[in-house]
This record gives structure tokens, C-alpha cells and sequence, in this order.
């Protein structure tokens, strides 16, 4: 589904269900929470987590997922957009909910209270979700970096 | 909450430095067709209000007949223990009328 589709569907939501807002939240969160809703729903359908093969990456994301790997310096200004797209097809292997959540955390910098409110989650949940992804991203390092090697 | 991988905390910052400068506006015309589906969501044909109502009446007088049941059990079950009773007098009249 293209972006305008979801985000129609969003607004549609909004219009039909607008009755259900009680004003016990501000209106942009609860717009919010119909936003997540809908597009981690949207995620599930298309059930697209191939597995992550060093083959399927470009020259340039394969060259910083390789320095990434070896180097423990930080990631040069000019390799960025290599970066930013490498960060994406690995989040793609995550959950569609502990997607969300470590790149509202990692990405855009939100602090475990403003996802919790953007979300609808509670916090420990939230929390859940980090520890979750980010175990399953040290996980994908190592299994990426034992496949460098061999 | 544990801390993310010294990897990939070096690649978020790397992506971080890239903007997004996907434009953010909406497409021309958006407000009209959502709107005009909204609207259309808005008036459900007939018949499915039809179908709506007569799933939930077919509910009501189904529990209602269940509650008329329950209610008059005691009855029920009295006239038939007299039917059971008329049935025996009537072979007991057909034993006398018809002795074989």
C-alpha cells in the first residue's frame, strides 16, 4: 500500500471514529495511536522479513556494514546515506511494533515516555520492546559477522 | 532496558545525520477524497442496516424464548406428566373395551 493509502486510511479512521475521542489525551496522540495502529497492522499484512544476506546489500551498504563490523570508529559523515539505508533493511528484520519503538528511540531521539504517549503502550511495554529489538539486532550483528568470516 | 549494541549505535548516529526530505504536504485533492469517503462511510444502505437490526432481533427472541421456557418450566413439565397420565388411562380404556 503506497504512503498516500495509509495515510488516507488514517484520516478515514479519524472522521469515523472521532465520536470515541473523550479528550483524555491530547487529539494529536490519540491521531497518533490510530496512525501506529494502522501502519503496524499495514506491516503484519505484508509479512515481508526476508532473511538478511550480506548478497542482497549494496556495494556501499555492504562496505559499512563491513567497517561497521570491523571498526570500532565512528561512522565517517560522507558514508551517511550509506548508513541511513543499511539502518532501515536492518530494522526491516525486526517486529513491526519493536520496529517502531527502537526507531522512535534510536533514530528520532524520543525518550520512553513520549513513545508511550505517541503509541498508546505503557512504558514497561515500551521497554519490552527496546530490550527485544536490541537483542535482536546484536543478534543479527553476530550471526552477519560469523558469516564474514566464513 | 539493556543498551544498545556499540554497532549499531554508531550506524543510528550515522543515519541520524541524514534529513528526510520526503515532502510532507499533502497530495492535491486529498482533503476531497477523504472526505468523500468519509461521507460514504457515513450512510450504510439499507439493507445492511437491515441485516444489522434482524441478527440482533434473532438474538433477543432467542433469549427471550429460552427465558419464557425457563420461566414456565414447571408447567410445562406438569402437562406433561398429565399427558403421560391421560395416555395410561386411555390403555387402560382400551384394555377394558377391547379385553383380548
Amino acid at each position: 500500500m503506497a504512503e498516500e493509502d495509509l495515510a488516507q486510511e488514517i484520516f478515514l479512521k479519524m472522521f469515523t471514529r472521532i465520536e470515541q475521542y473523550k479528550g483524555s489525551v491530547p487529539f494529536s496522540h490519540w491521531v497518533s495511536r490510530i496512525a501506529v495502529t494502522t501502519c503496524i497492522d499495514q506491516l503484519r499484512a505484508q509479512k515481508r522479513r526476508p532473511e538478511f544476506r550480506w548478497a542482497d546489500l549494496s556495494e556501499g551498504e555492504a562496505g559499512m556494514l563491513d567497517n561497521v563490523l570491523t571498526n570500532e570508529r565512528a561512522v565517517a559523515p560522507d558514508d551517511a546515506l550509506a548508513a541511513s539505508e543499511l539502518v532501515h533493511k536492518l530494522l526491516e528484520q525486526l517486529k513491526p511494533e519493536d520496529r517502531l519503538v527502537i526507531q522512535l528511540l534510536d533514530l528520532e531521539q524520543k525518550t520512553i515516555a513520549e513513545i508511550s504517549q505517541l503509541t498508546g503502550w505503557k512504558q514497561s511495554l515500551v521497554k519490552v520492546r527496546a530490550f527485544r529489538a536490541r537483542r535482536k539486532l546484536k543478534k543479527l550483528f553476530e550471526e552477519l559477522k560469523r558469516m564474514e568470516k566464513s | 532496558m539493556n543498551t544498545p549494541d556499540p554497532r549499531w549505535e554508531r550506524l543510528a548516529a550515522a543515519a541520524r545525520q541524514v534529513r528526510d526530505e520526503r515532502d510532507t504536504a499533502a497530495p492535491s485533492g486529498f482533503a476531497t477524497r477523504v472526505a468523500a469517503h468519509a461521507f460514504a462511510q457515513a450512510e450504510p444502505p439499507f439493507s445492511a442496516l437491515f441485516a444489522r437490526f434482524s441478527w440482533r432481533a434473532l438474538g433477543c427472541a432467542a433469549l427471550l424464548a429460552l427465558v419464557a421456557v425457563a420461566a414456565n418450566y414447571s408447567a410445562i413439565s406438569a402437562l406433561s406428566s398429565g399427558a403421560d397420565d391421560d395416555s395410561a388411562s386411555n390403555d387402560s380404556l382400551n384394555e377394558i373395551v377391547s379385553p383380548t
